[in-house]
């Protein structure tokens, strides 16, 4: 139980991207408890499996397709003092795409970079059993990958294309064996001209929902959460587009194993299949191993 | 505080329930691939005629394959004519807010222009505008539409 608040808050990472265009984006790793700071690292492996239509129709890719991507995060946050921390995320992805009659076509990119710093607004100061902690934080995603705008080979795409910023709030409860948390994330992307395109990506959003139970040095946790993208608007010399909005649900089981005060590692599946309506997106299933470390103070 | 922090859990109860709606698992499309019209015809008025533009698949374009079309223009009478102006076919993804790389037009005779490398690499619904110009001015554009 005591290595929760260390290794909590671990849902973060890359397993959150979605969609088929590069969008998504994940939470902030968070320190939650008391070490100056914290670096994770993690192997993910997400599979596309249906495209999901403007009517919230899904279609299944067939058997002698896949587009799969394997990606390498980094991510480490810093404690600067009391309540208040930064934290950077970055990723490099291999991508693969194949299909029927299409040889598999494999490519490796950057994938955006996260930059966020948060304030703990409500720090746990006395017993409460209900009053959870309160993060607010300010995070900016800048497109250091590979966006759909700059290539038309889909395994080539592994980033939005778009600066985003905004902020988001978190609310962490820990009531004896059982932890829950409560996450908020409103982001405004910025337009960009991409050759005689003028982009304008509009706003992105996210909620989460996660709740764990511990068992001495383990602990399993699973996490369900919306994300939400307004259509894009789209001018060209002839006309202005608006899109259509996209959306889609991460489910998320996790299972995280403390070795000490120090170190650690997470085991997660995710899901965007079994969850939720999806709307014009792609989706698909992800696992992810992260190896988590922590100094002290 | 505008909201009580007591009642803030009370949002994790109403997303998940959220989540359990129509997930894309049990919302499945019909087995049969939604093709756009293989065929298609518009007539567009630009500054100082009118002109009728007629397209044909000659490769059908997948999300694997590209595509290459052929695109008539007839005069009032259904005669086979050039447009007087200049036109540019840039594909777009408008649900999806991106385009594709440029095609590659050429003429085969009067009235007659191939349209090659129309890549569509997505599935979802695609808009291939065929737009008009007189220098920088835009003089009128069809809009062709085809979901993969």
């Amino acid at each position: 139980m005591k290595y929760f608040a260390f290794i909590f808050l671990f849902f973060s990472q890359k397993l959150w991207a979605a969609a088929c265009c590069g969008g998504g984006g994940s939470l902030p790793q968070m320190i939650l408890g008391d070490s100056r700071y914290q670096v994770s690292t993690s192997l993910t492996t997400q599979n596309y499996v249906a495209d999901v239509d403007t009517k919230g129709l899904a279609k299944y890719r067939s058997q002698d397709s896949s587009d799969q991507s394997t990606g390498l995060s980094l991510s480490a946050a810093y404690q600067w003092m009391w309540r208040l921390q930064s934290s950077l995320s970055f990723s490099y992805k291999e991508r693969q795409v194949e299909g029927p009659h299409k040889k598999a076509q494999k490519d490796q990119n950057f994938g955006d970079t996260d930059f966020s710093t948060a304030y703990e607004v409500l720090p746990e100061i006395t017993y409460s059993p209900w009053v959870p902690r309160v993060f607010l934080y300010a995070k900016v995603s800048a497109p250091t990958g590979k966006s759909v705008y700059e290539t038309q080979a889909n395994e080539q795409v592994t980033g939005s294309g778009f600066w985003y910023m905004g902020p988001g709030l978190v609310f962490y409860k820990l009531q004896g064996l059982w932890d829950y948390t409560l996450a908020l994330e409103v982001q405004k992307g910025f337009s960009r001209q991409f050759a005689s395109l003028q982009i304008d990506p509009g706003i992105r959003s996210k909620a989460l929902v996660a709740i764990g139970r511990s068992f001495d040095q383990w602990r399993l946790g699973f996490s369900l959460g919306p994300t939400w993208e307004e259509g894009k608007k789209m001018t060209t010399n002839a006309q202005s587009l608006k899109g259509e909005s996209s959306y889609w649900w991460d489910g998320q089981l996790s299972l995280h194993y403390a070795f000490n005060d120090a170190h650690a590692l997470a085991l997660s599946f995710s899901d965007q299949t079994l969850w939720g309506k999806s709307k014009n997106t792609a989706v698909g299933q992800s696992a992810a191993l992260a190896y988590i470390f922590k100094s002290p103070l | 505080m505008w909201i009580s922090l007591k009642n803030i859990f009370f949002l994790c109860p109403l997303i998940v329930l959220w989540g359990c709606g129509k997930a894309p698992a049990f919302q499945r499309a019909p087995s049969i691939i939604e093709q756009g019209q293989n065929t298609f015809s518009e007539k567009v008025s630009l500054s100082s005629y009118k002109l009728r533009a007629q397209i044909f698949w000659q490769e059908t374009p997948s999300t694997e394959e590209l595509g290459s079309f052929i695109i008539n223009f007839y005069d009032e009478k259904g005669l086979l004519v050039d447009p007087e102006d200049e036109f540019k076919i840039e594909p777009l993804m408008p649900d999806m807010g991106h385009g594709t790389s440029p095609v590659l037009i050429s003429r085969i005779r009067q009235g007659l222009w191939l349209v090659e490398e129309v890549s569509l690499y997505m599935p979802g619904r695609w808009l291939i505008p065929v737009v008009f110009y007189k220098g920088e001015v835009i003089l009128g554009q069809i809009n062709y539409e085809i979901t993969l």
